[in-house]
């Protein structure tokens, strides 16, 4: 329990850190590249005390949903990243022509094969599903434009099943359909 | 003899220490918990805002704007300034032009100028004049209640003076015309107003 466990930690941590940074990302770079107009503005006696702040509705509206797709795009790259890495680069079921065109273009050395990408790929759902629940809920109250919600929910859902559909797929490798234990 | 003893111990020991870390599986989770809370609660913190809204301020039917206006009095005598024009350059910068009619020797006056202060701080405007012709024979002023500022003298020195405006008021701000002898052309005048 406790090595999964441990799993778990040591692989939440890099997209935790990603879903902050990338927040700041998007807000930092929408307002560089428009050179928006803005301040930060403090709030003592509330829990989200430092604030930034823009001079209009509209502008805030903007640097919100495009921050927010951002971040969305960050943690769903690592979630690529890892469905990729399950469906051609795992032991169970790699296809030997894409692994020689991965070697060719050296990417074996950037895509270290893990023994199991579950509870790595089980995580970064998990942030997937948090993004997209907040940007959801910023989409209702109206914090967010509507189509970075329509955008990313559909995207969500089919990484899910996708994701499924891999481990799935892994578990029938070796408990096929009888439930008996196969050696190969 | 000594080998299993040896084996013996460290068997036990790990069995304890196997023991041990489960002891730490409420942390783990407890640390798990928080790498998803923590940047749900940065990412909601980081939601952009807007300005706060100023203060509304109703003194006088004055609108809730934050900043000193200046324009043109209402009741701007014609006969002395006409071609007024005002407008606001930055923020707290007004840039207005005006003409001082041909005027028969004495002392003349109008109101030119009226200013809002909705703040509730008194304000300064800082008034930078500039003559097209130096004329030796007018001296000209600006007027708050009884309070006379030169801008021009009648040796032909320009002065900047400040003017302070009352906190939550409006403040109207005469031109005071000053000639010791006819003269018979119109003075083309620039004023640069500043609110600190």
């Amino acid at each position: 329990m406790s090595k999964l466990l441990k799993k778990i930690l040591r692989a939440a941590v890099f997209p935790a850190s990603l879903m902050i940074v990338s927040k700041v990302a998007g807000i930092y770079l929408l307002t560089k590249l428009k050179d928006l107009e803005w301040a930060i503005q403090t709030n003592i006696g509330n829990i989200f005390s430092v604030k930034v702040v823009y001079p209009d509705f509209e502008t805030a509206l903007a640097v919100n949903s495009f921050s927010n797709l951002i971040m969305y795009a960050a943690i769903l790259i690592g979630v690529g990243i890892l469905l990729f890495q399950a469906y051609f680069l795992h032991n169970s079921h790699q296809d030997p022509k894409v692994l020689v065109k991965l070697i060719q273009f050296d990417f074996i050395l950037w895509l270290i094969e893990t023994k199991t990408l579950f509870p790595k790929l089980s995580v970064w759902l998990a942030f997937l599903w948090t993004a997209t629940i907040l940007i959801l809920t910023q989409a209702i109250q109206s914090e967010t434009h509507a189509w970075v919600a329509y955008i990313a929910l559909p995207i969500t859902i089919i990484s899910t099943w996708l994701a499924a559909r891999d481990f799935e797929r892994e578990v029938h490798t070796f408990l096929p359909e009888n439930g008996k234990l196969e050696y190969t | 003899m000594n080998q299993n003893k040896l084996r013996r111990i460290k068997n036990d020991l790990h069995r304890s220490f196997k023991k041990f870390e489960k002891l730490f599986d409420p942390f783990i989770i407890i640390g798990i918990f928080l790498l998803f809370v923590i940047p749900t609660l940065s990412v909601l913190n980081l939601k952009p805002g807007t300005y706060p809204k100023q203060r509304e301020s109703n003194v006088l039917g004055l609108t809730d704007q934050d900043y000193v206006s200046v324009e043109k009095s209402v009741t701007l005598d014609e006969n002395i300034v006409n071609e007024f024009q005002i407008q606001r350059a930055e923020k707290d910068l007004y840039d207005s032009s005006f003409e001082i009619s041909p005027t028969e020797e004495g002392d003349y006056s109008t109101p030119i100028f009226k200013a809002i202060n909705p703040s509730p701080d008194q304000k300064m405007i800082a008034v930078f004049p500039e003559f097209e012709v130096n004329n030796n024979n007018t001296k000209i002023s600006l007027q708050l209640n009884d309070t006379k500022f030169v801008v021009k003298d009648f040796d032909g020195s320009t002065y900047i003076p400040s003017i302070y405006l009352p906190a939550q008021k409006e403040t109207e701000i005469l031109l005071v015309v000053e000639a010791n002898k006819a003269v018979n052309f119109s003075q083309n005048v620039k004023m640069e107003l500043k609110v600190e």
